[in-house]
């Protein structure tokens, strides 16, 4: 479970990139990341964690899983450096970092590393900020501890 | 088995870059001919099948353009490159019904034409809210994740997987309908810019126009044909994941390890009775990784056995012996050309070295969107090319 909240950074003045469009159930999610929790699904049945959130638990198949907070800590699992962007957002932020993260306490999630692509390497550990880009939402970054 | 479908007729549409011509058109093109190829009219066909399609009813326009009524087989499924693999596994299926003799599976594309498009968040999936806002819009920085984690796990190099790009480059040096056909080196890729690290510009395919088709006709109709000698002896689909790599169950090995060995068990084969492979190659690393999962070679040991031209004229395991997705064309969904070849290359149709000598057995294996689906079709020659 987390120690407080995940740092929120207000990112809504220079962030031109896509924004979250909830569907349904994302919602609820989304709206939590902007109070600075990021939120995993586990399920009250059989435990299952997921992510992204759905609305059956991929396990048994429960409807509606419970959400429980993530402290945001994690690890490497694998990441790239995107030399080009189909979108002009990205295309701005060349060479980024994406990368899979592993929770030490959850599932994996893709991300964007804004860092030097130096710094990664699978195992690093990194930890969560959530850049608020619009007014009911924040994206999941990372960052080298 | 005698009781096998056979691949009757092979054909492409002009490919590389076709301004004038809509997708349907060159799926249409390509359908006709492969039914000339077989010796076959368009009122022979009661199977239809289509993927990649820029409709949203493909198999009703395909039908409607080419004429033919009451087909009783129909099937669009989409599952991106595999796609036609598949198709080939579920005609078979019907035909084992005995309502289904002749089926046209086909592919058409102006994708370097129509330009990549714009990009959108797709808001009806809730996926799409997390792996494309965190800026992975291209497949190429999909696979590039999976290509640093087989790096990390085994050791493979950024020079192993270029040596595929050169194997296949060679064999495209022989086929005049290639697009790329200069002589390519290990140090040329390594040298050619970075698009999503680890994977540069000539660890990707191309990007082309173009459309392919083939008839695939039951043992019985096979019967009436001349030149009808390519069977369907097993094949077998699968399917992982969309299109985030998060989500893959195993990011260093695809569907591939269930579909190679129940495709090869159903046709009774050992992947030692493989004279020749069409295997997907959208980019370096997915031959890399499709090689270990059908059993090739040890997991994580693909980066050792492609070295040397393995893949090449004068390889062990003559793979993409057109020239690949990354060397001879790449309408966007591959699979299409990927048996085509297989059954050009069973029928012995080339001269000198760009034929595999005795070519008994092949093997054309598709993936499909982002190392997410799977399909293995293993095919056999019957009698004499």
């Amino acid at each position: 479970m987390t120690d407080g909240p995940i740092p929120v950074v207000d990112k809504c003045e220079e962030w031109d990139g896509p924004v979250p469009e909830p569907t349904g159930l994302t919602a609820e999610f989304w709206s939590e990341t902007a109070n600075g929790r990021f939120l995993v699904q586990q399920c009250p049945n059989c435990d299952h964690q997921q992510f992204y959130p759905r609305i059956v638990c991929t396990n048994c198949g429960r409807e509606e899983p419970d959400w429980t907070d993530t402290s945001g800590d994690g690890e490497i699992y694998s990441f790239t450096i995107c030399y080009t962007a189909r979108e002009e957002a990205f295309q701005k932020l060349t060479p980024y970092v994406v990368a899979i993260v592993e929770l030490e306490d959850g599932p994996q999630l893709t991300a964007l590393v804004p860092a030097d692509p130096d710094e990664i390497t699978i195992g690093t550990p990194v930890e969560m900020r959530l850049w608020q880009v619009d007014d009911d939402a924040a994206l999941p970054v990372f960052y080298p501890v | 088995m005698s009781t096998d479908p056979i691949i009757a007729g092979v054909g492409e549409s002009e490919l590389g870059k076709t301004p004038d011509r809509t997708w349907i058109d060159n799926a249409a093109v390509a359908s006709v001919r492969a039914l000339n190829d077989a010796g076959l009219d368009l009122d022979a066909v009661d199977g239809v099948a289509v993927a990649g399609a820029n409709d949203d009813l493909p198999t009703l326009l395909l039908g409607e353009y080419l004429g033919i009524d009451h087909p009783q087989y129909m099937d669009g499924t989409e599952i991106g490159g595999s796609a036609f693999e598949r198709f080939v596994e579920t005609a078979a299926r019907s035909m084992e019904s005995g309502n289904v003799d002749v089926v046209v599976i086909a592919y058409g594309s102006t994708q370097r034409t129509a330009g990549e498009g714009t990009p959108e968040i797709e808001s009806s999936h809730p996926v799409d809210q997390f792996a494309e806002l965190a800026g992975t819009f291209t497949p190429v920085s999909q696979y590039a994740l999976a290509t640093q984690r087989h790096m990390h796990e085994h050791g493979t190099t950024e020079a192993q997987l270029a040596e595929i790009a050169v194997s296949t480059r060679e064999w495209a040096s022989m086929n005049p309908k290639a697009a790329r056909r200069d002589p390519l080196t290990v140090d040329d890729v390594l040298s050619s810019p970075p698009v999503s690290a680890p994977l540069k510009q000539l660890d990707c395919c191309l990007v082309s126009d173009g459309g392919g088709a083939l008839v695939l006709v039951s043992p019985e109709k096979a019967a009436e044909l001349d030149s009808t000698n390519v069977a369907i002896s097993g094949a077998a689909s699968t399917q992982t994941h969309r299109k985030d790599m998060s989500q893959m169950p195993d990011l260093t090995s695809t569907g591939a390890t269930e579909t190679g060995p129940r495709a090869f068990e159903q046709a009774g084969i050992d992947v030692d009775d493989v004279d020749v492979a069409e295997i997907y190659d959208s980019f370096t690393y997915t031959v890399l990784t499709t090689l270990e999962d059908l059993g090739f070679c040890d997991q994580g040991a693909g980066g050792e056995f492609v070295e040397g031209g393995t893949l090449g004229p004068d390889g062990s395991l003559p793979t993409n012996t057109h020239g690949g997705g990354l060397s001879y064309c790449h309408p966007g969904h591959f699979g299409i050309f990927l048996l085509i070849e297989a059954v050009r290359q069973l029928r012995g149709e080339y001269d000198g070295k760009r034929q595999v000598p005795d070519a008994t057995t092949a093997v054309a294996h598709g993936t499909g969107g982002v190392l997410s689906s799977s399909s293995t079709v293993v095919l056999e020659r019957r009698g004499q090319p």
